[in-house]
């Protein structure tokens, strides 16, 4: 079948030359090519080798400075995994400027999604919070909008741990709105979280596979490839639990944290900016005027208790609070 | 003094036996060396919602015998018993109303590298979001022996839930009336599903599996990733023909009413159906009863 681009070329050497307009008219249509495809740039190169002593001179630059500077991407067709958790979707690459890293890595980058992986985005943030440079040593930007990301499998299994390289490209799921389905960064032109999590899904099977619930401490383990530990916070006495919190967080390790679900007699959130049945980035643990608090960060990028400055999810529980509301804490190897 | 369930198991050295006395116990316990716990009489552990009811995480072989585990709550794995290291023999015990919501395994759960022996154990009424019943995952191994399977509730695997690279085999078990939930609800009795990396195998044989009501599916195996599943030999609902092999396909005739509504009744396809030599001399069912021969599928020996 030819493609929309080709059905253009056809259409400009029909009357045997090319002028600069259409010349134009084609690097317009390449364009708005969903996805710029090595393909459709060799399809386009061919072209004005074929057909470039039909072209005005101008024509022909406009065309060859096109070809020479358009990156072109790879398509991966994304596999069944990727495609059966919604279908009221579209696929399109983040964007044509778009970056893998914006500004370096931090938490405020990690923006979750619409499905129930609290424990991945809210992982995924205490990863870029204790130490960044693990994330970019997974991700490797193939340069042809494919990314393969790098994991690790069977730890704390016994075992040796195996490394898994997953390739995905740079496309992002979005709804009907046009707002992220998935995983996403605040800067919409940074790809890294989205990559990361696209990853994850397609290895373990599937957007439906992962969004339904999980441990923070098992993203920790495969990225890092060192063993997690996890426990619940009742198990810990509370200044013992603040201290291992800034030690791990110190060590730049990452640490998360997860409420009780929203019906459990344990826990009221209402009204406290908390919710249940989620999942906490925990950034660190400080001492003001003689209180310990808990640095907190909700994987949404927003809504978290008031008096906390802007609402960017980043918040301050003092310990007391903490230990009530938090039902388990993972911590990262 | 009243028996301290925690204190015995704080002062018992690697490898004793602790004996419980019959009664009711509060208990969120970690046991992390090689013990036995060996219920005298009716014991029933209770978690009170306020996490796993046990956690093991040892180097060595916990033994669990006659013991009931009921509300255990956790916002991890494993609301009844959460299996993270080690070797887990259970016998004759009950798991039920416990609940693992935010993750899976609401009876049992066992992950790492862990092992789990269960034997003429029922799981009834646990709810988790995976693997209601039981969850394996990563990779950890379990075998379940004439153990009912009864009334847990999921959104994926309302009795058994294998994942990743784990290894699961039911013999000689009832799973009835387990339901899954939600928006995307997969696997009934049975769900399994890998990664592009590792599949999780599950293996049934001499199994009754049974739902009321017609499901999506019963036995489910994720299409992106799939697990290696063998069937052999039990015996499956009517509307489950295309799972083929040499299984039954029928109405189980469980008896349906009073304290053990899973009984056969003698008209029941399962009663005589297990093959010849199925069952030693030494096998019992989930009531401790003689399987006899040839012995029939299912958790229950008709007699």
């Amino acid at each position: 079948m030819p493609t929309r681009i080709g059905q253009r070329l056809s259409v400009a050497v029909k009357d045997r030359t090319v002028s600069r307009a259409e010349a134009e008219e084609i690097v317009q249509a390449a364009r708005a090519e969903r996805k710029w495809t090595p393909a459709l740039q060799g399809e386009l190169s061919t072209f004005v080798m074929k057909h470039g002593s039909k072209m005005d001179a101008q024509a022909k630059a406009v065309l060859e400075d096109f070809i020479s500077s358009s990156r072109p991407r790879a398509d991966l067709r994304d596999p069944l995994a990727l495609k059966e958790h919604r279908t009221d979707v579209t696929w399109t690459p983040v964007g044509p400027d778009a970056s893998l890293f914006v500004d370096g890595i931090t938490a405020d980058d990690v923006m979750q999604g619409y499905i129930g992986d609290c424990y991945l985005a809210a992982g995924v943030a205490s990863l870029a919070a204790a130490d960044p440079e693990l994330i970019k040593k997974a991700i490797k930007d193939n340069g042809d909008g494919t990314f393969t990301v790098r994991f690790f499998e069977g730890v704390g299994e016994g075992g040796r741990a195996r490394q898994v390289r997953v390739t995905v490209d740079d496309d992002v799921a979005k709804k009907p709105g046009g707002e992220a389905l998935y995983l996403s960064a605040r800067d919409g032109k940074e790809e890294w979280p989205a990559v990361l999590e696209k990853a994850y899904a397609k290895w373990k099977g599937g957007y439906e596979r992962i969004g339904n619930g999980g441990f923070a401490s098992d993203l920790f383990q495969t990225v890092s490839g060192r063993a997690a530990d996890w426990g619940e916070v009742k198990d810990y006495k509370p200044d013992a639990l603040w201290k291992k919190i800034q030690s791990t967080t110190s060590r730049h390790r990452p640490v998360a944290a997860g409420t009780f679900a929203d019906n459990d007699p344990r826990a009221n959130y209402s009204g406290t900016g908390v919710h249940g049945d989620h999942f906490y980035t925990v950034l660190g643990a400080t001492e003001e005027g003689g209180v310990k608090y808990v640095t907190l960060r909700n994987p949404w990028g927003m809504d978290e208790p008031t008096g906390n400055g802007a609402d960017d999810g980043v918040f301050k529980l003092p310990l007391t609070d903490f230990v009530k509301m938090y039902e388990n804490i993972e911590f990262g190897g | 003094m009243p028996f301290d369930l925690a204190q015995a198991i704080r002062d018992a050295a690697p490898g004793a036996v602790v004996n419980v006395p019959a009664g009711a116990y509060a208990a969120n316990l970690l046991i992390d060396k090689p013990l036995r716990l060996i219920g005298m009489g009716k014991v029933v552990l209770d978690g009170q919602k306020h996490g796993s009811v046990l956690r093991v995480r040892t180097g060595g072989v916990v033994k669990l015998a006659g013991l009931m585990l009921v509300g255990g709550r956790t916002g991890l794995a494993g609301g009844g018993v959460a299996l993270e290291a080690g070797e887990l023999e259970m016998l004759s015990c009950t798991l039920r109303f416990n609940e693992a919501p935010a993750w899976g395994g609401g009876g049992l759960c066992v992950r790492g590298s862990a092992k789990a022996r269960v034997t003429q154990c029922r799981f009834e009424g646990n709810l988790g979001r995976q693997g209601a019943g039981v969850l394996v995952d990563e990779a950890g191994q379990a075998v379940l022996r004439d153990c009912l399977v009864a009334q847990n509730a999921a959104f994926e695997g309302g009795g058994v839930c294998a994942k990743e690279g784990a290894a699961v085999e039911l013999f000689g078990c009832t799973l009835a009336d387990n339901k899954v939930l939600g928006d995307a609800p997969r696997g009934g009795a049975v769900a399994l599903g890998g990664t592009m990396t590792r599949a999780p195998k599950v293996t049934l044989s001499h199994c009754i599996v049974a739902e009321r009501t017609r499901g999506a599916s019963l036995v489910a195996n994720v299409e992106a990733w799939p697990g290696s599943l063998a069937l052999t030999h039990n015996l499956f609902p009517e509307w489950c023909q295309a799972l083929g092999g040499d299984n039954r396909f029928g109405e189980p005739l469980f008896v349906g009413e009073g304290s053990e509504p899973y009984f056969l009744t003698r008209e029941s396809p399962a009663v005589g159906a297990a093959q010849p030599q199925a069952y030693g001399a030494e096998d019992r069912d989930v009531l401790g009863r003689a399987r006899g021969q040839p012995g029939d599928l299912g958790a229950f020996a008709f007699l």
